[in-house]
């Protein structure tokens, strides 16, 4: 016990070391932004460091006290055993030792806050003093300038050439090596990307009319390849020559912005020219002129060129040892350039004119900020506000660069959400090829990717802007750790990593039931003859279960305590009484269709009026199609209180019924045989049960029969029906039996003129006799 | 199926997963609740601020996001990282 207190003051004490060191170099620090913001992120460690030794030490003085409550107080009389007494003393002792630790602590968490609250005020002033300091620039400009100038230069060149001799003398094979490695690895990956994407960077330069979405993809393909080659290159050839010991650390510094330069430069120029496209006016990204394209370009590539240098000029003063006249004339010289540069972006007519007029200038308001702006940044380094002007032009160069580029992003985003956009696209059809994606199918991925395309823009462009607006790399992470851990709401606050662990969880639980209903549905049920209505029952129920089950597993991975969740359910339980009945009747008649099967997919039947195929059994209503191919939702709950009929609920046996009426002239034996024989020549009418014929009326005009027979698949109903009524048609037409017209004779009787009826005698014993069939025939039911 | 259809289907599903994520995910500041007859004033030391929390009776109040220290009616310490509950039986504390 005794050692753990050591080891935890002597971490106390260590966290009073860290904050005494931080204040110290805060001091020499107060010039120089990246130090401050360096010792910024120290102490956000070190705050939450000192409250978590705190939650470590807390639960040690609980179990003190529950020793002591067990021990009970000391008896006034001082009758105990001196054991008692001792253990009683020592745990008094630790937890004051606790205590006091507990105490530094807290204390050390104020001085900590306070620290904290200090180095971000230092930086403020730093930003604000930068900006509003002004410089002689007359007195910059003098003979010292120039003389400070040679002198950097010669000790620049001194520097490298000595570098330079040392290279060649000590490290030329090594050096000759990681270039070679370098160039060859980046040419690899050049014909290698080239030969892969071909055909979708390449601006085919006799296009007529490539479609937007075309365009974006080759334009940022065909800018992406390069550059990353270009930089594969440049970061190979530092990070070989870092690992062969070749660069010394000062020509390292030197060396690594300058790649960077190259880099930013390069990946500019490709930027702008696939934007822009002089040349070739058919893949031009934004609506200008033939030649506002080509002016804005070199405006654009001379503007990162001028702050490039700037930039490796002020690293190189840092090698050499700064020099107060050249900082001023590098930054005047880049801020005035810049400045020129917008005004000259200002001037520059980007619109094609309509019908031969002369081409139109940018809108306004743009004008005047370009304008504005160029003339503030000109009028500011010439006025001496050299540090303001510097500022503001890198700024506006940088985000400028950004904010166009998340701008052409977005309108990839939006070209690749348009319908059909994608589908129509070289990459699409390639697509639907090799994945056999329908076109609507398609469609919905380019929304998708679109959908996402622009939240990664906002989410990865955002932090970067921010970056460049003077927000630190450590804020901002710190930003995005504390809203990524927890924030709050009024006195609710929610953790954004629970969530998303939940989410996860989910949609791998989701994604496991679908696997697994599909290795059930494809691999067992398929196999093992089950009909299949219960396969399908089976594959839901499984859906259904695998379903809740995720869901429950993700709620408890999200940290949400499934006693909360059931003070949820109870306060939906009362809406759900109301609003949800009828839904909750559904779901729960559907889970009753699947149990009880009253019908299955592919079933024929006919309930609320409606006679079709069933289709699919959903979590609310059940899809039937009618045979005019109408889809009709039928919900679940009409399925379960009312009739419904199944024409193939346990087979598919059925009965059809042909009514055909002859004249009274035919021999009613003659018909019932014929009808009999047709039933039995035809080849889907089964002879068991036996097909009969029904002699079912005198009827108006002519004696009616009925032919019934059974199929066994009622599917051939109306197949069969009128075949059979082909059959009847032609066999009665060729014996002579009549199918007549309605027909009425009228009899004339004359009244008075009293005529002899003959009387009709049988001619043979036969004659009306009733011959009885020993089959049982109720009306329209035979089974 | 029609494709479109499975497609509504399928999303119904984790749609209605979220809005029961997101109505039930509350709690993670640390609560003090004080269940003895007398009110409390218990020194809470947040973000660097030293302050006087007076607890009536049977309240319960919610404090503390971000890490914080306590000190109790009876001398006690503790240091809370956020997410605990807190009761205060008879001035002491017990930390859940």
């Amino acid at each position: 016990m005794a050692q753990d207190f050591d080891k935890t003051s002597a971490v106390v004490e260590g966290f009073d070391r860290d904050l005494t060191q931080i204040a110290a170099s805060l001091e020499p620090a107060r010039q120089d932004d990246a130090a401050l913001v360096a010792l910024n992120e120290r102490m956000r460690t070190l705050s939450d460091n000192i409250v978590q030794a705190g939650v470590d030490l807390s639960p040690r003085l609980t179990e003190i006290r529950a020793r002591l409550d067990q021990l009970g107080p000391a008896p006034e009389d001082g009758s105990e055993p001196d054991t008692i007494k001792e253990q009683r003393d020592k745990l008094i002792q630790e937890r004051s030792l606790i205590n006091a630790l507990l105490g530094k602590l807290e204390d050390l968490s104020i001085r900590a806050k306070t620290l904290s609250n200090e180095i971000s005020d230092a930086r403020r002033i730093l930003f604000t003093s930068t900006l509003s300091r002004r410089y002689d620039i007359t007195a910059a400009f003098g003979p010292d300038l120039l003389s400070d100038a040679r002198q950097r230069y010669s000790d620049l060149t001194y520097r490298i050439s000595s570098w330079a001799r040392f290279a060649w003398r000590f490290k030329f094979g090594a050096m000759m090596a990681a270039t070679v490695l370098s160039l060859a690895a980046a040419l690899l990956f050049m014909v290698l990307a080239r030969k892969l994407l071909g055909q979708m960077i390449w601006r085919d330069p006799t296009a007529e009319e490539p479609g937007y979405f075309s365009r974006l993809t080759v334009g940022f393909l065909g800018t992406a390849l390069p550059t990353l080659g270009v930089w594969l290159f440049l970061i190979l050839v530092y990070a070989l020559y870092t690992n062969f010991g070749v660069l010394r650390g000062d020509i390292g510094l030197l060396l690594l912005t300058f790649f960077v330069g190259i880099g930013v430069i390069f990946l500019v120029w490709q930027l702008a020219e696939a934007v822009f496209a002089p040349r070739l006016p058919a893949w031009r990204l934004v609506k200008v002129s033939n030649p506002a394209a080509l002016t804005l370009k070199l405006l654009v590539v001379v503007m990162t060129v001028t702050i490039v240098v700037n930039v490796v000029i002020t690293e190189m003063l840092k090698l050499v040892g700064g020099s107060l006249p050249i900082t001023v004339a590098n930054a005047l010289v880049s801020s005035v350039t810049v400045g020129v540069i917008l005004l000259l972006i200002a001037f520059v007519r980007p619109f094609p004119g309509a019908n031969g007029e002369r081409d139109r200038r940018w809108p306004a308001l743009i004008r005047i900020l370009l304008v504005g702006t160029g003339l503030m940044l000109i009028g500011s380094a010439l006025s001496g506000y050299i540090g303001f002007a510097e500022f503001v032009s890198k700024q506006l160069v940088i985000t400028a660069a950004i904010a166009s580029t998340m701008y052409l992003g977005h309108l990839a985003a939006r070209a690749m959400s348009r319908e059909r956009a994608l589908a129509h696209s070289k990459f699409g059809q390639r697509l639907s090829v090799s994945l056999e994606l329908s076109e609507s199918r398609l469609d919905q991925l380019g929304l998708l990717a679109g959908i996402l395309l622009s939240l990664a823009i906002i989410i990865i462009g955002m932090p970067v802007l921010l970056l460049i607006w003077g927000f630190k790399w450590g804020d901002i992470r710190g930003w995005l750790l504390g809203a990524v851990t927890e924030f709050t709401i009024g006195s609710i606050s929610i953790s954004l990593t629970g969530i998303l662990a939940g989410i996860v969880v989910f949609f791998i639980g989701f994604w496991l039931t679908k696997l697994f209903q599909r290795w059930l549905d494809g691999d067992v049920l398929s196999r093992s003859r089950i009909d299949v209505g219960v396969r399908n029952s089976i594959k839901t129920g499984v859906g259904y279960a695998g379903v809740t089950i995720a869901a429950l597993i993700g709620i408890s991975a999200a940290g949400i305590n499934l006693s909360q969740l059931a003070l949820v359910a109870g306060a939906l339980s009362l809406g759900i009484g109301f609003g949800l009945q009828n839904i909750v009747s559904n779901f729960v008649s559907g889970l009753i269709l699947l149990a009880e099967r009253p019908f299955k997919v592919g079933d024929w039947i006919e309930a609320g009026g409606i006679t079709g195929t069933v289709k699919s059994i959903n979590v609310r209503a059940t899809e039937i199609e009618t045979f005019q191919r109408k889809s009709v939702i039928l919900p679940n709950s009409d399925l379960i209180n009312s009739a419904v009929g199944n024409w193939t609920h346990r087979n598919t046996l059925g009965r059809i019924e042909i009514p055909v009426g002859v004249s009274y002239k035919s021999d009613p034996n003659l018909v019932r045989d014929t009808l009999l024989e047709i039933a039995h020549d035809h080849p889907r009418i089964l002879s068991n049960p036996e097909p009969f014929v029904v002699f079912g009326n005198f009827g108006d005009s002519s004696l009616d029969f009925e032919l019934r027979a059974y199929l066994a698949d009622i599917n051939y109903m109306l197949t069969v029906s009128t075949e059979v009524r082909f059959a009847i048609f032609e066999r009665f037409k060729a014996l002579g039996i009549e199918i007549p017209f309605p027909q009425r004779d009228v009899n004339l009787r004359v009244v008075g003129k009293e005529e002899e009826i003959p009387i009709v005698l049988p001619e043979d014993g036969e004659f009306g006799v009733i011959k009885t069939s020993k089959q049982k025939h109720r009306d329209d039911d035979i089974d | 199926m029609p494709l479109r259809h499975r497609f509504r289907r399928m999303n119904r599903v984790p749609i209605a997963f979220l809005a029961v994520l997101v109505a039930t995910c509350a709690a993670s500041a640390a609560t003090l609740t004080n269940t003895d007859s007398e009110s409390h004033t218990v020194v809470v030391t947040e973000g660097g601020v030293k302050n006087e929390l007076a607890i009536a009776a049977g309240e319960t109040v919610t404090f503390c996001n971000g890490g914080c220290f306590l000190t109790l009616p009876n001398g006690d310490r503790a240091a809370l990282a956020g997410p605990e509950n807190v009761e205060i039986v008879k001035g002491e504390a017990v930390i859940k």
